[in-house]
């Protein structure tokens, strides 16, 4: 391969690795707010799994349990955030914040009170690369899209499940009625809180999953605040992707080809590399200011329901 | 509510109600106070010992490292001073129920703004520098803050989403900022020169504390004067209650929304300019040691009364100063005093609930 | 005598300080239509609720036969054989009908099949009863009449016994109420389901029930048969002691009208979308002088509420205009009180005060803290005879009926040129909707002029001067409120009478006189 071809394979492998963790983050929290709770905790939640996803294949050394780490940590703050917004009622951008702040000084925490005492920053191994036999050798795009970690496929493979759920089953169904009219479930004798309980724990489990991808496929270690962001531009993604998993994953692409393209600026001094560094959220802000003629979110979003 | 002069001497059955209803709401208020100072013992002892500390001898350090300390003590107000000028802002977007959490953002566009001032005019004398100074920073602020209020009036977005997303940008200007136009000549360091002596906020005699302490303490009852006396400030909170009935009555709603983020980033950015003009004297990134996020905790606390958030910026503001000399004497790493704080106001929510409704069950 | 297929016994249900039922008991008996019949806030809604499995009674009992039952949600009714169509109906409008259905069963085996299923099971009984509709259509793109025919279907789905219906004809045109009543009659004699029926119109309970179950303000007055009833039995029963206020009517002033000066003007009004995707309101032309009270009748869904809020400036018409002769000097009593009437967790004084908040400039004092304004507040609740009369409490402790009294004060007492009333009796007992009323003639004879939406006709035929009927979007006429146009007035409320302009009919009124 040409230097060239190499650079844009590499640029494209980082970008769809970017993608990957935030449109898996965004499915997650497509399928809580279609649900109609707005889970603003998310980036804790990546938080939290990328450091308990990498703290689970430190301890046990097989980097797929790191995976599974990941989505038991996601679980839980899915449960504990529904406590507070489903049961409780409290408002659910409060609760979102105050998950994040607890979250994100959590991780933090737990990392230097046990790894800092090391001599060197402790690492774990990833996943081996499980090459997909002839879309493989496709130039270019070839490596960096069918030539990834099993984990990479594990993870879209999960895109593909939470669309069928949640088309494709009476649970599902259910699920996306509690974000539209929760008191037609209601009458319907179905329980508004038992699902909505669900798609917070499946929501948060994606995204718990979707941070242990960064810390053990990727980068394969972890440091305090390691997404940087990722689980805040997933919030905007879900928008931009209109509440549906495969838009969240199309645009999560979109967001990372553009990640991609700052990355490579950010040698030159002639362009103000901030700027770069801004676009994603300047993209977010524009997508929330263009989108709402467009898409119809869910209509009982951010919406307690009471009986 | 007001006394009603006629109903008292009428010696009215619905006196008595009145009466009933005040005692009960102040027996609320402190059972309120008396919960979360109980549920704060109780969460710092149990978090601690989760984590593998001794409670008691964590805790005493932590009192002590505040309040033994001259250092401490200073350094507390001066960190409480920008805190709680975000946390009025806080307050008062709460009110119109408008989620702003973009306080840090502003509070760092107003410190550029200030700083630009401040640096474009060293030598004019303080009387007018400083005042230019401050009112740069509350532009800058609310200017910041009026982007999300904009796109919340006229396109009804996220405000949270978009405020989150605007503090990114904030830091990603003053980065810049500090690393080519407002940059100290031949300095290897990103930041900017020091303000000239007139630029500085003036401080009490023989101590650090500079002069802004006075202005945020006067903000306090101002801020919760405007809020509840005024007529501004009842718009604000009918928009915040129910924007249609207010629409309907003939509020400007859009206004009033467009009115309400700027003052509170205008508060958040005067925060900058103080802290800049007062403490640093010079602009960098990391001036901000989690203000923004600080001062939500207060307003929350506070339940968005601004005298209360002018009592609780500064318990809160002296629990993070603490938790940096507990972290020096115990290696409790410094993120512990945010993690208590959010699962505290957590279960103060949570009380709050019980307190109001019933839990149901799944 | 027949076994009760249902009994509900001392049935008891509180939502906070008030209570929903009290102690009331009833029962329903195999092939029969038993109406429930009872004013607004009477507990006809919960008792069915209750009935349901959508909420559970603080105490009493639920027996079906002899069987005594405790439902814990709606899923126990309807596995028992009891269906429910609301009065709001409660379907998803993103889904079909067919995924409407299908949330509530339970289903073994492929979604895909079983989605399939409900639909072609629906198609059959939407054939069988006549009830035409699509079930894979989304809800979202049907009229009221098609949704109620959806939430019939439910039940039929359900094959169930026993049906409870919630103001079933609210929504409906009159030949759609026939239908109704029709396949009820079929439902009863041919298949011997039993329906309960919620209703508080009297003529509708001498049409078709069997018995009646009369309730007042959560307390079971008496059942009693149908037959034989005349309506004021049922009125007093309605209301107790208390002697129906007297509409007073006015006397025929229309000649001393200054149609020249019109205070409001109405132009060729185009605004709102209507789910069909036209416009909700279509060309309507309307002028109404100083003095005169224009009632606008129709069913609810043709366009009212779009006019209401252009009237009220929460609208943006798409094209015409609306004119009002003194803008500073309209009243709007708002049909939906809580979404833009009073703000509950404000005070009855600050609610008194609502649109001087609103307009008084920013930083002075706001007018609550002015002096004499506590005293005037006093005057204002005891004129308007508003319980309990302390203005320092929140608009939330006070009864539904006392809110809108607050509501009144505050837009009346301004002496308004102009009043805007929508719906300005819903909700309240007899003696509240009289003093609304005599209100809102007191304003016209002082020189106002009110137009009044209202669906109550009989309201709008006591206190109006002229009624003009909306249907579709368009003013299909205006009548002088008398009696022998009720005929006429009744068609155009069905779409039967051809649209004329508004002016024109005017005219021809005139002429006839």
């Amino acid at each position: 391969m040409s230097g060239l071809e190499t650079i844009l394979t590499g640029a494209l492998d980082s970008a769809i690795s970017y993608a990957l963790v935030v449109g898996l983050a965004s499915v997650g929290q497509t399928v809580t707010e279609r649900a109609g709770i707005l889970n603003l905790g998310l980036e804790g939640v990546v938080l939290m799994g990328a450091f308990g996803g990498f703290a689970l294949a430190y301890v046990t050394g097989q980097a797929w349990l790191g995976l599974l780490g990941g989505l038991i940590c996601g679980c839980l703050l899915g449960l504990i955030m529904a406590v507070w917004s489903v049961s409780l009622k409290t408002e659910q951008v409060i609760n979102g914040l105050l998950l994040f702040m607890v979250s994100s000084g959590l991780s933090s925490m737990l990392y230097k009170q046990w790894f800092m005492s090391m001599s060197e920053p402790p690492r774990v191994n990833g996943f081996g690369l499980l090459p997909i036999p002839i879309l493989s050798q496709i130039p270019v795009i070839g490596p960096a899209l069918f030539h990834r970690p099993w984990s990479s496929y594990v993870a879209f493979a999960m895109v593909a499940v939470t669309s069928l759920f949640l088309y494709r089953t009476q649970v599902g169904l259910i699920c996306r009625a509690c974000g539209d009219s929760p008191e037609s479930v209601d009458f319907s004798g179905m329980s508004v809180v038992r699902h909505r309980y669900l798609a917070l724990t499946i929501g948060s489990a994606l995204a718990g999953l979707a941070g242990s991808l960064l810390t053990v496929e990727q980068l394969k270690l972890f440091a305090p605040g390691i997404s940087a962001g990722r689980g805040w531009i997933a919030l905007s993604i879900v928008i931009v992707g209109g509440w549906r998993p495969w838009g969240c994953m199309a645009a999560a692409l979109l967001f990372g080809v553009t990640d991609m393209f700052q990355f490579q600026f950010q040698g030159r001094s002639d362009v103000p590399y901030e700027l770069l560094l801004a676009l994603p959220y300047i993209m977010a802000i524009a997508a929330l200011t263009v989108r709402r003629h467009t898409v119809r979110g869910p209509q009982a979003l951010g919406v307690p329901f009471r009986k | 509510m007001k006394q009603n002069e006629s109903t008292a001497n009428r010696g009215d059955v619905t006196e008595t109600p009145k009466m009933a209803n005040k005692l009960r709401n102040i027996g609320i208020g402190f059972l309120r106070v008396f919960l979360s100072i109980l549920l704060g013992l109780i969460t710092g002892v149990v978090l601690l010992l989760v984590f593998g500390y001794e409670p008691i001898p964590v805790m005493i350090e932590l009192v002590r490292s505040i309040v033994n300390s001259r250092v401490s003590l200073i350094d507390t107000v001066l960190q409480a001073i920008p805190i709680l000028l975000i946390s009025l802002g806080v307050c008062l977007s709460y009110h119109g129920k408008l989620w702003n959490i973009g306080g840090e953002g502003q509070f760092y566009i107003g410190a550029v703004t200030a700083t630009t001032v401040a640096l474009s005019f060293p030598d004019l004398s303080g009387w007018i520098l400083l005042p230019v100074i401050l009112i740069a920073g509350f532009v800058g602020g609310a200017t910041w803050s009026c982007i999300a209020g904009a796109l919340r009036a006229y396109r009804n977005a996220n405000e949270t989403v978009v405020t989150l997303m605007l503090n990114s940008i904030a830091t990603f200007i003053v980065g810049f900022a500090v690393r080519v136009p407002l940059r100290e000549v031949g300095s290897p360091v990103e930041q900017t020169a020091r303000l000239s002596s007139t630029g500085q906020l003036p401080r009490f005699a023989g101590s650090r504390i500079h002069i802004g302490l006075i202005v945020a303490l006067v903000l306090v009852p101002v801020v919760h004067y405007f809020l509840f006396r005024t007529s501004a400030g009842y718009r604000i909170r009918m928009v915040g209650e129910k924007p249609e009935v207010s629409k309907a009555a003939g509020v400007p709603t859009r206004k009033v929304i467009l009115m309400t983020f700027l003052i509170s980033g205008g508060l958040a950015g005067l925060g900058g300019a103080v802290h800049v003009s007062g403490v640093t004297h010079r602009l960098l990134l990391g001036i901000s040691n989690r203000f923004g996020s600080t001062a939500i905790l207060v307003a929350l606390m506070a339940r968005r009364n601004p005298l209360l958030a002018g009592v609780i910026a500064f318990v809160f503001t002296a629990l993070t100063v603490g938790g940096e000399g507990i972290q020096v004497a115990f290696g409790i790493p410094s993120d512990f005093i945010q993690v208590f704080l959010g699962i505290l106001l957590l279960f103060v929510l949570a009380a709050d609930e019980f307190l109001k409704r019933r839990w149901e069950i799944l | 005598m027949a076994i009760p297929l249902v009994t509900l016994t001392q049935i008891t249900k509180r939502y906070g300080p008030v209570t929903a039922n009290c102690e009331v008991d009833f029962d329903l008996r195999p092939g029969e239509i038993h109406a429930l019949l009872g004013e607004n806030g009477s507990g006809k809604t919960t008792l069915m609720s209750i009935l349901y499995g959508l909420t559970r009674p603080d105490s009493g009992e639920i027996r079906l036969g002899d069987v005594v039952h405790k439902w814990r949600s709606p899923q126990d009714a309807i596995a028992n054989g009891i269906a429910m169509i609301p009065q709001q109906f409660r379907l998803v409008p993103s889904l079909t009908a067919a995924e409407n259905l299908i949330m509530g069963l339970k289903l073994r085996g492929r979604y895909g099949d079983r989605l399939r299923e409900v639909e072609n099971r629906l198609n059959e009984l939407s054939s069988q009863y006549g009830l035409k509709v699509d079930p894979s259509v989304r809800i979202e793109s049907l009229s009221m009449g098609e949704r109620q025919r959806i939430e019939i279907l439910r039940a039929l789905y359900h094959n169930s016994r026993i049906i409870l219906m919630d103001e079933p004809t609210s929504v409906l045109t009159p030949p759609e109420v026939e239908n109704l009543y029709v396949l009820l009659s079929e439902m009863i004699e041919r298949e011997q389901r039993s329906i309960v029926l919620t209703t508080h119109k009297i003529r509708e309970v001498l049409a078709i029930s069997h018995r009646v179950t009369v309730l007042r303000r959560g307390r079971k007055i008496d059942t009693v048969d149908a037959q034989g009833l005349t309506p004021s039995t049922l009125v007093e029963m309605m209301i107790g002691a208390r002697r129906v206020a007297t509409r007073s009517k006015r006397d025929q002033r229309r000649e001393d009208f200054d149609i020249k000066n019109p205070l409001i003007e109405i132009c060729s009004l185009v605004a709102g979308k209507a789910a069909s995707g036209l416009s909700a309101i279509n060309d309507v032309c309307l002028n109404v002088c100083s003095g005169e009270i224009l009632g606008i009748a129709g069913i609810e869904g043709n366009g009212q509420s779009e006019l209401e809020a252009v009237l009220a400036g929460l609208l943006e018409p798409t094209s015409g205009h609306v004119n009002f002769a003194d803008n500073e000097s309209i009243a709007y009593i708002p049909s939906d009180r809580n979404r833009h009437g009073v703000i509950p967790s404000f005070t009855v004084a600050e609610n008194l005060l609502l649109r001087q908040l609103a307009t008084a400039p920013g930083l002075g004092k706001a007018p609550i803290y002015q002096s004499g304004v506590s005293k005037r507040m006093q005057e204002l609740v005891e004129r308007y005879e508003i319980y309990p009369s302390d203005p320092s409490m929140r608009i939330r402790q006070l009864s539904g009926g006392n809110a809108q009294k607050v509501l009144l004060a505050r837009e009346l007492s301004r002496r308004p040129r102009i009043v805007l009333a929508a719906q300005p009796t819903l909700g309240l007992d007899v003696a509240a909707a009289s003093f609304v009323r005599n209100q809102l003639l007191e304003q016209a004879e002082a020189g106002a002029a009110i137009i009044v939406i209202s669906s109550d006709l009989d309201e709008l035929m006591g206190i109006c001067d002229s009624v003009a009927v909306m249907y579709a979007g368009e003013i299909c006429g205006v009548w002088p409120a008398q009696s022998e146009h009720l005929p006429a007035i009744g068609a155009a409320m069905a779409g039967l009478q051809p649209c004329i302009s508004a002016d024109l009919s005017e005219e021809v009124d005139r002429e006839t006189k």
